[in-house]
């Protein structure tokens, strides 16, 4: 009754009209007032409305970027049907192609059910193994950023957290041959955990000794990190013997490979299980443990933690250390896992990318593995939109950061969709 | 002696020369009557001194001047025109000034800019006419003596110029009624001299100076009109000639005989307490009749123990603390009583551990523990109920059950699997039981603690220390934003903790507070105790104390 009464501005009017609750069975009232929550600003409500705003923008960029269509604009008002039709085809056949990338092509499913065999099969799960493929070093470093994030320290050396992992994940894994896989892949991921924490601990320290600005050291520390590797491909023994002017790093050895979990000829590795862990992992330390509830109290608030006895100096070096070896990882799961190999330029931009999904996932695991999936999908689908519809894989990083853009002005979100406030923390 | 009540005949001749005149303004927050029928004329060519406690509503009233603030009932009159709830643009258009306490100054700009910023003086193609500010910014500060250099940066200016910038500010936006909210705080002695003879120049200038502070020796020197607030509503409008500081002091922090009754309805439990026991209950018949009478906790063991402590300013606007001595021993409440801004923050981090003297020595119950950190001071069986329960106290985003253990996260029964993890169950369970035992008006244990009002909020802290093993407990500021009911809850709390020879250190500014509580009273002025009083307290001898000599 009550809440049937409270939505009465924000119904249409045609179910306001009557008194409310006239004429509805009690069951549907109920469900109505379950539903409530669709019309506040929950979490997830916000983040679809985020993504249905990003998504609308993203398709006035494709439309102005192609000029055929663009030019198809001009004839809105003599010719509004063949204009429409023109802009929902370029549309649909972008999206069409996003989706076909990421998730899966109807016809390649069809072929499967048709002719079952595991070629078919692999054909028709090859891309939500390439949307897999690129979410696990995304959902990886984005709760490892998650982790300092909510601790108060801002983390954006994601990057060279993750090269340094790499860095120690290579080295182990083209080295020690004789070893058998499971151990020399632990060891692999430890020498990734290491490295990411050395990373990790340059900033943290700085800053709990000194008080150096942590965004400062890190986003440093990211070039850093970068000219090190290129040093190490360049002049030490990473680099491949005999392998010319061009600097890539040594392989590693069989024993050091996650190799498919899925069957050889989908690309998903082991490296998917080392992400569930990660994620159970960072959400029982943030809501069960000890550690993770002082981390949390200097995050939310310093003079709290002053009072109660927590030392603001060990926080920052504790959540820096412990978010950059769960980022080292993510650098171990893609040697190991993808590349076998060291590389300059090695990561592209999965540092920084992390920072938009830990954002889109509200700094919480489980939300940031939905946001990692969503990111992945569209860094998987952008090649197939690319090839299929004609339009710039560079597209997806528009809609990546529009859907941010949209997540970080919830204002924005709210007056769009008209939601209403949740109750109590509205500060 | 003034309080005008605006009756009907008298209006006319009132408002033909009264700047400002305020009629039966009332300002409620919730409960809490921040101004109370408060009816105040102020003349052109006169300085009114305003004084009052912190929370007397002086604020209130200015914001209800200025436009901040829209006052719930009467009017508000500016040269007899009636301004009612205007906004802060026309409250400058009409004339109001404000010299803020902080100043509100962008300290990169020179003197000329500042001045000129927000209505530019502007030249040909509108670009901005730099020399037109620089030079009336000379003219107004020759005018009056205030000899500021135009082009100096106000950053590298010290406090009292910083401050005459803000007063040619005003006086450049033809202010002809100028409010000054506490600006000595921030002044040294002869800067305020200085700032007083200006003060006085404006006077002649046929300006209306209202001036806030709780300097009562100052108020007497500079006042031509003095209007004393309490508790939201104007106790009196004296003639300066014809009072004195200590009836000011006495007026400022309320008559005895008006806070008796206040205390027999809210501390009820306070008389049933000190009586049931046998042993206090002979220290306070002593009291009674001989100043020395304090016998019983003289002789009982100095649980918390300050010995010459120094702490130098960390920043810009901390106070010195020096030569701090203090001792609160079993089953005694000491109170630190003074003005907000005497050092009662610098003294809280050091009874608490968050900062390391300079100087001295800090021990609990007999060990000293100086510069041992606050985790050590917490162990040593110090309870802390902080100043700011919304920074300090609490984590507002996390649920009861969080806020309940703060500080007891090492304590082996709320954790499992080996200390690792926190015990969700036993943390829920504690909840409820500490819910229903401080009466915390909550539904569930992990709503979050921003969810529940001031008081519930304060009940989650006090649950949290007095739950714990303590042998001493600090609360800064225990009840302020209180309403009445949850002062005479925590009172009771604290003098029970009284009852079980426990220490209680109350560090407040609300003199009634002081005197119902404490076996002894430590008045803090300017981050020294300025004076010990026990009982019979008399508040017009803490009044004096409260205002410094």
């Amino acid at each position: 009754m009550e809440a049937s009464a409270g939505m009465a501005p924000v119904t249409p009017p045609d179910q306001a009209a009557g008194p409310p609750g006239s004429g509805r069975g009690p069951a549907l009232r109920r469900t109505l007032a379950g539903l409530n929550w669709l019309r506040t600003a929950h979490p997830a409500v916000l983040f679809a409305g985020s993504l249905i705003c990003g998504l609308f923008v993203s398709s006035v960029v494709i439309v102005l970027s192609t000029p055929q269509v663009r030019g198809d604009w001009g004839y809105l008002f003599s010719y509004p049907g063949y204009t429409l039709s023109q802009t929902f085809d370029l549309l649909g056949s972008a999206y069409g192609a996003l989706l076909k990338g990421s998730i899966a092509a109807p016809s390649a499913f069809r072929a499967a059910f048709d002719h079952p065999s595991s070629a078919t099969w692999t054909t028709a799960f090859t891309p939500l193994s390439n949307t897999i493929v690129a979410a696990v070093p995304l959902i990886i470093c984005g709760v490892g950023l998650s982790l300092a994030f909510r601790s108060g320290a801002f983390n954006v050396g994601g990057q060279s957290q993750l090269i340094m992992g790499a860095v120690g994940a290579s080295w182990v894994g083209f080295s020690f041959s004789g070893m058998p896989w499971l151990p020399h892949v632990l060891l692999g991921f430890v020498a990734a955990a290491v490295g990411g924490a050395i990373a990790g601990l340059i900033p943290g320290v700085l800053k709990a000794l000194t008080g150096a600005s942590e965004v400062i050291v890190t986003i440093m520390l990211n070039y850093v990190a970068a000219n090190f590797l290129t040093y190490l491909l360049t002049n030490t023994f990473f680099r491949v013997p005999g392998a010319g002017d061009n600097p890539v790093g040594r392989l590693t050895v069989a024993s050091a490979t996650l190799g498919p979990i899925f069957g050889s000829g989908l690309e998903v590795n082991s490296g998917l299980i080392v992400t569930i862990i990660v994620v159970i992992f960072v959400a029982v330390l943030l809501n069960r443990s000890k550690l993770g509830f002082e981390f949390q109290i200097a995050g939310s608030s310093r003079a709290a933690a002053k009072v109660a006895g927590i030392r603001q100096a060990w926080v920052y070096v504790g959540a820096f250390a412990l978010s950059g070896a769960i980022i080292g990882l993510a650098g171990g799961v893609q040697i190991l896992g993808v590349s076998q190999q060291l590389e300059t330029g090695f990561g592209g931009d999965i540092g920084y990318l992390a920072i938009l999904v830990a954002f889109v996932g509200a700094n919480k695991p489980v939300g940031i593995a939905l946001a990692g999936l969503l990111y992945g999908a569209l860094e998987a689908g952008g090649l197939s939109m690319q090839f299929d519809a004609g339009i710039s894989a560079e597209m997806t990083t528009v809609i990546q950061s529009l859907i941010v853009l949209f997540i970080t002005a919830p204002a924005l979100v709210i007056g769009i969709f008209r939601l209403r406030q949740r109750g109590g923390l509205t500060s | 002696m003034d309080v005008s009540t605006g009756l009907a005949d008298t209006e006319s001749a009132d408002t033909a020369t009264a700047a400002v005149e305020l009629r039966s303004v009332s300002k409620r927050y919730g409960t809490l009557a921040a101004n109370d029928d408060i009816s105040l004329t102020v003349r052109s060519g006169e300085i009114h001194v305003l004084v009052g406690e912190n929370g007397a509503g002086k604020s209130t009233l200015m914001g209800i001047l200025s436009g901040t603030v829209k006052p719930d009932a009467g009017q508000v009159l500016i040269s007899g025109e009636d301004v009612t709830g205007y906004s802060p643009r026309a409250a400058i258009v009409k004339g109001i000034g404000m010299v803020h306490q902080h100043f509100r100054l962008a300290g990169a700009f020179t003197v000329a800019q500042n001045i000129a910023l927000g209505f530019e003086p502007r030249g040909r193609f509108g670009l901005l006419d730099t020399n037109a500010s620089r030079v009336s910014a000379r003219t107004v500060s020759d005018q009056f003596g205030l000899s500021l250099d135009p082009d100096a940066v106000v950053g590298d200016l010290p406090v009292g110029l910083q401050q005459r910038v803000e007063i040619v500010k005003t006086l450049m936006r033809d202010a002809h009624v100028l409010i000054f909210d506490e600006p000595t705080a921030v002044l040294t002695e002869e800067e305020s001299a200085a700032l007083f003879t200006i003060l006085r120049k404006l006077r002649e200038d046929g300006r209306a100076i209202i001036f806030i502070t709780h300097k009562l020796r100052e108020a007497l020197a500079l006042a031509d009109m003095i209007s004393v607030l309490r508790r939201g509503r104007l106790i009196a409008t004296l003639d300066p000639s014809q009072t004195s500081v200590a009836e000011l002091g006495t007026l400022m922090v309320g008559r005895a005989v008006n806070t008796v009754s206040q205390e027999a309805v809210g501390l009820d439990p306070v008389g049933s307490v000190t009586t049931g026991s046998g042993t206090t209950g002979t220290a306070t018949t002593a009291t009674g009749t001989t100043a020395t009478g304090f016998s019983g906790p003289r002789e009982a063991p100095p649980l918390l123990a300050v010995r010459d402590a120094a702490l130098r300013p960390r920043t810009l606007h901390a106070v010195p603390v020096s030569g701090l001595n203090l001792t609160a021993r079993a089953g005694e409440v000491v109170s630190l009583l003074g003005v907000d801004g005497n050092g009662q923050q610098e003294i809280m981090s050091l009874l608490t551990g968050i900062q390391r003297p300079d100087e001295g020595t800090v021990s609990i119950g007999g060990a000293d523990l100086t510069g041992r950190g606050t985790r050590a001071f917490l162990a040593a069986g110090l309870g802390v109920v902080p100043a700011d329960r919304h920074r300090e106290g609490l984590v507002l985003r996390m649920s009861i059950a969080r806020n309940l253990v703060l500080d007891r996260r090492h304590e082996r029964r709320f954790l499992r699997f080996g200390g690792l993890l926190l015990n969700e169950r036993a943390l829920n369970a504690y909840a409820r039981e500490m819910i229903a035992k401080y009466d915390i008006r909550a539904q569930r244990p992990d709503q979050p603690v921003a969810s529940l009002s001031g008081g519930n909020q304060q009940k989650v802290i006090l649950a949290r220390e007095l739950e714990r093993d303590i042998r001493v407990l600090v609360a800064a500021h225990p009840t302020r934003g209180l309403d009445v009911g949850s002062i005479e809850y925590v009172h009771r709390k604290l003098l029970e903790l009284r009852e079980q020879d426990r220490a209680v250190v109350v560090v407040t500014s609300d003199l009634d507070e002081a005197t119902a509580l404490s076996d002894v009273i430590c008045v803090l002025y300017r981050g020294a105790v300025a004076g010990v009083v026990r009982p019979p307290f008399s508040r017009h001898e803490l009044g004096i104390l409260m205002g410094g000599t």
